[in-house]
């Protein structure tokens, strides 16, 4: 039961309950997702320079993170990414009360990559560091207000290492996929690709990918 | 009405003071035996293959080449912390990689060798 305190009338009392309430109601609804895809690599431009073969190389930054080896010699793919999704959200609210949110989303990548090349004998022949930052993805969704889950499809730049699935690959029921064993990219021996690369080009095209 | 509009003010409050962490992890891969090898454990242009094998299990992948093999062990490990406090809502995920390579000549017997940092590990 209210009680009356002087000065506050009851009318003003519920106006204030239900501005507060209005106010709960409509703030927004934010959230922030990042994810850290790989530790970071400091690549000192003049020491790697120097460095003439794949030995050099791996006293300098460790196991790659991709590699490839074939007839030509080998590749090495180092890369680090960070995905950072800004969402911004407005509460449905019925009677008051939010169980639902619309929210709109931007994905922003970091990535720092770098691909060193070798010949037959494991001497250095190019290499090349890259930094590059820019929106990875747009997204937007009605979600449930307690859930803080990724609108923006960027998956393909935080997905596993597919060395994880190298022995259970070769068992691949998809046979366009299968057939095409021999040269994919994360084989080891059929060269390499960044994180994002679209699976239904070059020479994936004959697994008939969707995407 | 009061009762109702106390319901609601109360539902409201609720949902902005109740807050909410999460916090989880995950492992997946060859665990990282490599950490733990002494300094003497392997030795370039001796130790094999077949040592390697015992000492550190099977490989994540086996990669041929024109004069002989490499082993790469993968060790994955994502944790992630998440504060949901309704208005605003945070998460982060944190995804490290342990590797080690092991470069083999055509006779089994290694040639180089190498394995992620303790610092990048963590």
């Amino acid at each position: 039961m209210f009680t009356i305190r002087p000065g506050v009338l009851p009318y003003q009392r519920a106006g204030i309950s239900l501005a507060l309430i209005c106010l709960c109601a409509l703030l927004p609804a934010c959230s922030q997702i990042r994810e850290d895809v790989g530790q970071p690599f400091a690549v000192e431009a003049s020491r790697l320079a120097a460095a003439n073969n794949y030995h050099q190389v791996l006293d300098l930054l460790g196991p790659p993170h991709r590699l490839s080896v074939g007839d030509a010699g080998m590749v090495f793919l180092y890369e680090e990414i960070d995905l950072i999704e800004d969402q911004v959200g407005i509460n449905l609210s019925h009677n008051g009360f939010a169980l639902f949110k619309a929210v709109a989303a931007r994905g922003i990548a970091e990535r720092r990559l770098l691909l060193v090349s070798f010949d037959r004998q494991g001497q250095n022949q190019a290499l090349k560091y890259d930094e590059e930052t820019g929106a990875a993805a747009w997204g937007a969704a009605l979600q449930i207000i307690f859930a803080v889950a990724g609108v923006v499809d960027d998956g393909d730049l935080s997905q596993s290492p597919k060395v994880h699935e190298w022995g259970f690959a070769l068992l691949e029921p998809d046979l366009p996929i299968a057939l095409n064993r021999q040269q994919q990219l994360d084989s080891g021996s059929g060269g390499i690709q960044q994180q994002g690369t679209p699976t239904a080009v070059g020479q994936q095209t004959l697994e008939l990918r969707s995407r | 009405m009061r009762r109702k509009l106390r319901l609601a003010l109360s539902l409201a409050l609720l949902m902005v003071i109740a807050t909410g962490c999460t916090r989880t992890q995950s492992e997946r891969g060859v665990y990282p035996l490599w950490r733990a090898l002494p300094d003497d454990a392997l030795e370039i242009g001796a130790t094999t293959k077949s040592e390697v094998l015992a000492v550190l299990g099977p490989p994540s992948q086996v990669i041929t080449h024109q004069s002989g093999e490499i082993f790469y062990y993968l060790y994955e490990e994502a944790s992630s912390r998440g504060l949901i406090l309704l208005v605003y809502n945070s998460n982060h995920i944190n995804t490290r990689y342990d590797r080690a390579i092991f470069f083999f000549d055509e006779n089994g017997v290694l040639q180089d060798y190498a394995t992620s940092s303790e610092e990048a590990a963590q």
